[in-house]
């Protein structure tokens, strides 16, 4: 061999056995070599060091019901596992019971700090990991073990894999120490796939768009967001050294979550927005075979606005990372000395401001802490130290002008009392006719010159919502809740209001007269304000109850609202009977309704809706994987020992099949109704069903199931069909919009003898936003609260025995017929007649009445044959319209074997709108006011949104009182069907 | 050698390798004999292993250097998940008598994956390759090309693993006539990623074979399929250009048919001297 040859043999020698040698490199580190059941990730945050004088700790599995923290959204149940210490208790959920977004158990279902000696208080819905925003980047758990090293620590080591990448292998350990604040976790992922793979290793936090506010300390972020579009996800990522989150319920916990992977990995990559955040590791190309780790400090702070949390976080930073903060003391009080008041929803922000320009400027600056003074008005705030910190305060919603920079250079700064001037206050006592207190509700608005938006509020700009002017608390909290209030058992309710001139309503639902007393606010005054509600008898028909189907609490993702605020909510907008429909939990608000002491004047059944979450549903023609939108079941049995307390797992199901499922949680015989079943999307989960196969109302539902979107109705796997519901929704809430199209596929399945009852829901998830009762059910059938029959009732509500209204009162009989499912021949066709009242409250606009027969409108009354009430805020002119009207006018140039419907619709005429696209419902209103719907009122408008819900009114229109009490309110109000059987062979549809 | 030491695996698979380098001997004849650039050279499109393991090596021996780049594309909506690789490096072969080695210079690859619309893209340096090429029988009309390449770990794409691989490996050449080539050639690559308490092996055999057509100086064509079991069935062509001297000019594609390899597109640009 010559020279070059034996230096390259060499060479090649050397090369291999360095090869060979690699594997001794690979020592193992937890589970980043993949998951081979034994690994365990090494313990997060490892500089991370506390003490205190009794430590605690404990893991173990929940084997009893009722082991379950209080929090509206404690979810507990037997089987999953705690892992608590002396400051908090966190809950996973089991293997078996998974929640809302995640495939499997092993997300966290709640985090509670510990009450002093009783229960804790949980705001979260759920964090879960996931790597992307498919339903197969989630982690799917499948095993738990629990770790006792106590009293060093507690651990629950969880196993899984992507649910939808099964050669990614997932291992997250929860380790609980004692005296520590936080739970420390360490997430390992192992690609073991065979292709390259961008992963966003992240927790996911699911607010559901009306809890928590999330929030980043980075430059022009703060609680403010920009929107987060799913198509265009890399704009709104952002870097962090940490994240929290503030509740709107008072007293409820924040949230906090730091970086803590060491040196390398102190900031955590993310998006926020009020439905959900991600945060973790930046977005990461994984090659196969390689792995990542994400670790984090997952704290709990008790109420009092953001400090809980952020103080704990910022102190992390500190142990860890070495990064000075100092804490800041003060209170907030009035001229006099006195603690600020906690109506008046005083709230510190402390930031840091921009280098350029205005040190104040949103844009600019940077938020590090928020701060709720307490009782005695006292604030402890961690912040930065070292830095210049500025401090806004907020009061109503609104910032002061005034800043304030703090001083100091310790580790413990004394800010000067931040002095403020008392805001005026409004004292309101509602009685009604003899005297006695009334359990209303209040609601205030500007009054003519007053602008809106000097009075509006937000969190420091997070839900920042229109009409919530005066702003008088969070929008989705408790009462009181934007700009109105619930009144207490003694008819009253004490206020802190901007100053401003308002009126000042009193209401208590749309079957009560309407009060209202003009009052001026000023700074430190209290202004009195006695208004007299009085029930309108007459109005309603003997043997009817209010029903609103379709109702949330603070059990649902989206709901802040506290257990006893809906419960009051009831009786403010006299409701009889309700459905409680939180989002995939049953809810009963026993314990509310018992603490009020309104066991007599409310009946509410246990139910659920349930909402898809995880993307599984692919209709024909459909590139993305869909849910089926959401359904509401009751009555269903509540078990507080069960996952959901009780609610059957709803993910994964298409609609027949979920209602098997649904069915054998009914207590007797149940209702199955379709909600808003051509709503539009949220967060890429059509919340219609009919909107996921693309219905069009204008075209026939094939006879059996086919592959085409209206085919889908007609699918079975073996029990029902997804035409197997009892009664659709007709109206949902106060919009115009969906009106409009959910009476035209309600007409459309009539028409095709697809017959199902009509309802009227509010599907109100707040005191503010959406208005408990508007609209509601008026159930017929000679039902009394003090005797119900639930069982009958319901069954009157199955067979369509009602008319919904967010309004006016249709009382209408054909031959003594009430509008219901059952079909019925005339018997004289000749002389028989539709015996038609419509009844309104005098605040509630009365201009049309139309009579549909067949899905077309027959006859319109409007003008001078429909009467109107001199005063909206008296009780007289109840009675708008009272006549009969002949049935064989209504049913001229029908055919006369061929049967008939007839549905009444009265209120104000159906809002101008125009289906401009072709799809079967109107998408257009007059956007530019030409009084002409064309392309030209699109200009400007993205595709879904070129339908504008009316303005709200001047004062002098007589929509506006309905509009103050609900907003957005249309008058409207509509029937069931009368059936009208003219053929020989049954009832059948007559055709499209 | 003083003192003996146990042989590893890699070790006995060097001393084989001095074994088969000092077997060889030169011989002036053979379809190689000519010299002309270009001749004995398969269609090298990538199939994404690094530094082209799997990729037919020549069948010639050369002193040559080339720039070599490299894309590839897939889309795959059932899934929502699409990538996109492109990749620049060197590669020099360096003639020692019949046999010869072959490096590939760890050059800047770029790469793009959406998942659905979490997305991401990284510029990082890939991975190297030494190359040793040593002709075992040889006739008037063909020639056959035993090789060993060792993959340099140089990738940086990595997040906390590494890359290792070895490819021993056959090509090849057969002419059929003064404008005609047949190439084929059998490689069975083997990688090895290796994290933190676990190596995660990977074996890439592949098959290929090429026609190659060479009318003028300037200018061939070759044509050709290879065969990953498993992974794919991939169809390929490169265009060939000779316009001055040594230089040329080499632009292929592969569009990989069935199997695990979801690739939809991948192509390849050679420019390089051949015969310095």
């Amino acid at each position: 061999m010559n020279r070059p040859r034996a230096a390259l043999a060499v060479s090649f020698g050397c090369a291999f056995a360095w090869l060979a040698a690699f594997r001794g490199c690979a020592a193992p580190d937890g589970c980043l070599g993949g998951d081979d059941g034994a690994c365990t990730p090494r313990t997060a945050c490892a500089t991370l060091a506390y003490s205190c004088a009794s430590p605690k700790l404990e893991a173990r599995r929940i084997t009893e019901a009722g082991d379950r923290d209080d929090g509206a959204d404690a979810l507990a149940a037997v089987g999953d596992i705690v892992l608590q210490n002396d400051n908090f208790r966190l809950v996973l959920d089991g293997l078996g019971a998974p929640h809302y977004l995640a495939p499997s158990g092993g997300a966290v279902l709640d985090f509670s700090p510990r009450g002093a000696g009783g229960k804790g208080d949980d705001e979260l819905n759920q964090v879960f990991q996931a790597v992307g925003i498919l339903p197969g980047d989630a982690v799917r758990y499948t095993r738990i073990d629990l770790e006792d090293h106590a009293p060093d620590s507690v651990a629950a080591v969880l196993r899984g894999v992507l649910d939808g990448r099964p050669r990614v292998t997932v291992v997250t350990r929860y380790e609980v120490r004692p005296c520590e604040p936080g739970v420390r976790v360490r997430t390992e992922l192992f690609h073991g796939g065979k292709e390259p793979e961008t992963f966003f290793l992240s927790d996911g936090f699911y607010w559901g768009g009306r809890e928590s506010a999330p929030f980043t300390p980075v430059p022009g972020r703060g609680f403010r967001h920009p929107d987060l579009d799913l198509l265009e996800l890399d704009k709104s990522f952002v870097v962090q050294p940490f994240f929290a989150a503030k509740p709107q319920r008072e007293g409820a916990p924040s949230y906090a979550i730091v970086a803590c992977g060491g040196a390398r990995a102190q900031t955590l990559s993310g998006f926020h927005s009020d439905s959900i955040s991600a945060i973790g590791l930046p977005r990461q190309l994984v090659m196969p075979g390689d792995s990542l780790a994400l670790e984090r400090f997952f704290v709990v702070g008790a109420g009092g606005g953001l400090a809980g949390s952020v103080n704990a976080a910022l102190d992390a930073r500190e142990k860890m990372f070495g990064e000075p903060t100092m804490l800041a003391r003060g209170r907030v009080v009035h001229p006099d000395g006195r603690p600020i008041s906690r109506s008046e929803q005083a709230s510190l922000l402390f930031f840091e401001p921009g280098l350029r320009g205005d040190p104040d400027a949103t844009s600019e600056r940077t938020p590090w802490n928020e701060a709720v003074p307490d009782a005695r008005g006292e604030y402890v705030v961690r912040i930065p130290r070292g830095r210049r910190i500025r401090v806004e305060v907020q009061v109503l919603g609104r910032p002061l002008p005034e800043r304030r920079e703090l001083s100091g250079a310790g580790a413990t700064v004394e800010v000067p009392d931040i002095v403020l001037p008392e805001a005026g206050r409004l004292d309101v006592e509602v009685v009604d006719a003899q005297g006695k207190a009334l359990l209303g509700e209040i609601v205030l608005t500007p009054t003519r010159g007053e602008a809106a938006g000097a009075t509006r509020g937000s969190i420091h700009g997070a839900f920042d919502v229109e009409h919530c002017t005066p702003y008088l608390g969070p929008p989705h909290g408790g009462s009181p809740a934007c700009n109105r209030a619930l009144l207490d058992s003694t008819g009253h309710v004490s206020l802190a209001v901007p100053t401003g001139t308002y009126w000042v309503y009193a209401t208590q639902g749309p079957f009560a007269t309407l009060a209202r007393a003009e009052v001026t606010i000023r700074p430190g005054i209290a202004a009195p304000v006695r208004l007299v509600v009085e029930k309108l008898t007459g109005l309603v028909p003997e043997g009817a109850l209010s029903a609103d189907f379709h109702v949330h609490g603070g059990a649902s993702f989206d709901s802040s609202l506290p257990d006893l605020d809906r419960a009051r909510s009831f009786v403010a907008s006299a409701v009889d009977v309700l459905a409680a429909t939180d989002h995939d939990v049953v809810s009963t608000y026993e314990r509310a309704i018992h603490e009020l002491g309104f066991g007599d004047r409310v009946r509410v059944m246990p139910g659920a809706e349930t909402t898809g979450h995880v993307l599984f549903y692919r209709p024909p023609g459909s590139d993305i994987p869909k849910v089926v939108g959401h359904y509401n079941f009751w009555p269903i049995r509540h078990d507080t020992a069960l996952p959901r307390n009780g609610m059957p797992y709803d993910e994964l199901l298409e609609p027949g099949p979920l209602f098997d499922r649904m069915a054998t949680a009914f207590v007797g015989t149940g209702v199955i109704q379709f909600n808003h079943p051509l709503a539009g999307s949220s967060f890429g989960r059509d919340e219609g069903f009919l909107t996921a196969i693309e219905f069009d109302a204008r075209k026939p539902v094939p006879a059996e199931p086919s592959a085409s979107g209206p085919g889908q109705l007609r699918r079975r796997a073996g029990g029902r069909s997804a035409l197997d519901y009892h009664v659709q929704e007709v109206m949902n809430g106060t919009g115009t919009h969906p009106f409009h199209d959910y009476r035209l596929a309600w007409f459309s399945f009539l028409n095709q003898g697809i017959v199902r009852g009509g309802t009227a829901n509010s599907d109100s998830h707040t005191l503010a936003a959406e208005i408990m009762g508007y609209p509601r059910n008026l159930v017929l059938g000679g039902h009394s609260l003090a005797t119900l029959d639930l069982e009958r009732f319901n069954a009157d509500v199955r067979n369509g025995h009602m008319i919904g209204t967010n309004g006016p009162v249709i009382v209408a009989s054909v031959e003594g017929h009430d509008p219901s499912l059952t079909p019925f021949k005339p018997k004289a066709l000749a002389t028989a007649t539709l015996d038609l009242e419509v009844r309104a409250a005098p605040w509630i606009p009365v201009e049309e009445i139309r009579v549909i027969v067949n899905g077309r409108v027959k006859r319109v009354i409007q003008g001078a044959a429909l009467s109107r009430p001199k005063d909206p805020f008296g009780k007289d002119g109840l009675m708008r319209f009272a006549g009969k009207l002949p049935i064989a006018e209504l049913v001229a140039g029908l055919a006369p074997e061929n049967d008939a419907w007839i549905v009444v619709e009265a209120g104000l005429p159906l809002y101008p709108a125009a289906d401009l696209d072709d799809d079967g419902y109107p998408e257009t209103t007059d956007n530019n006011g030409d009084g002409v719907i064309n392309q030209f009122d699109r200009r400007g408008y993205d595709e879904d949104e070129g339908y504008l819900e009316p303005r709200r009114p001047k004062e002098t229109d007589p929509r506006f009182h309905a509009q103050v009490v609900a907003p957005g309110h249309w008058s409207t109000a509509f029937t069931n069907p009368w059936l009208l059987d003219f053929g020989k062979d049954g009832w059948t549809g007559p055709g499209l | 050698m003083d003192r003996p030491r146990p042989l590893t695996a890699a070790a006995a698979l060097a001393v084989g390798v001095a074994c088969i380098l000092h077997a060889s001997t030169a011989r002036a004849e053979g379809p190689c004999a000519s010299g002309r650039p270009g001749g004995g050279v398969p269609v090298r499109v990538p199939i994404f292993a690094p530094a082209d393991f799997a990729v037919p090596q020549e069948a010639c021996a050369r002193t040559s250097v080339s720039i070599e780049g490299r894309m590839g594309v897939l889309v795959a909506e059932s899934d929502f998940y699409g990538s996109v690789l492109a990749g620049l490096a060197l590669r020099a072969t360096l003639k020692l008598g019949d046999a010869w080695v072959s490096a590939w210079v760890p050059g800047l690859e770029y790469r793009f994956v959406a998942n659905a619309t979490v997305e991401k893209d990284a510029t990082s340096l890939g991975a190297g390759a030494l190359g040793l090429h040593v002709p075992i029988a040889r006739g008037r009309r063909y020639q056959l090309v035993a090789y060993g390449r060792a993959l340099v770990p140089t990738e940086t794409i990595f997040v906390s693993a590494s890359r290792y691989g070895a490819e021993p490996g056959l090509t090849g050449l057969l002419t059929l006539g003064p404008k005609l080539e047949l190439l084929g050639s059998l490689s069975s690559a083997s990688l090895f990623t290796v994290t933190p308490g676990r190596v995660s092996p990977e074996w890439a055999p592949a098959l290929a074979t090429d026609l190659v057509y060479r009318p003028s100086r300037g200018f061939g064509v070759a044509m050709g399929a290879g065969l990953r079991p498993l992974a794919s069935f991939d169809p390929h062509a490169q265009l060939r250009f000779y316009p001055y001297r040594g230089l040329q000019i080499g632009l292929g594609a592969v569009m990989p048919i069935g199997g695990r390899d979801r690739t939809n597109l991948a192509g390849a640009l050679s420019i390089g001297w051949d015969g310095l």
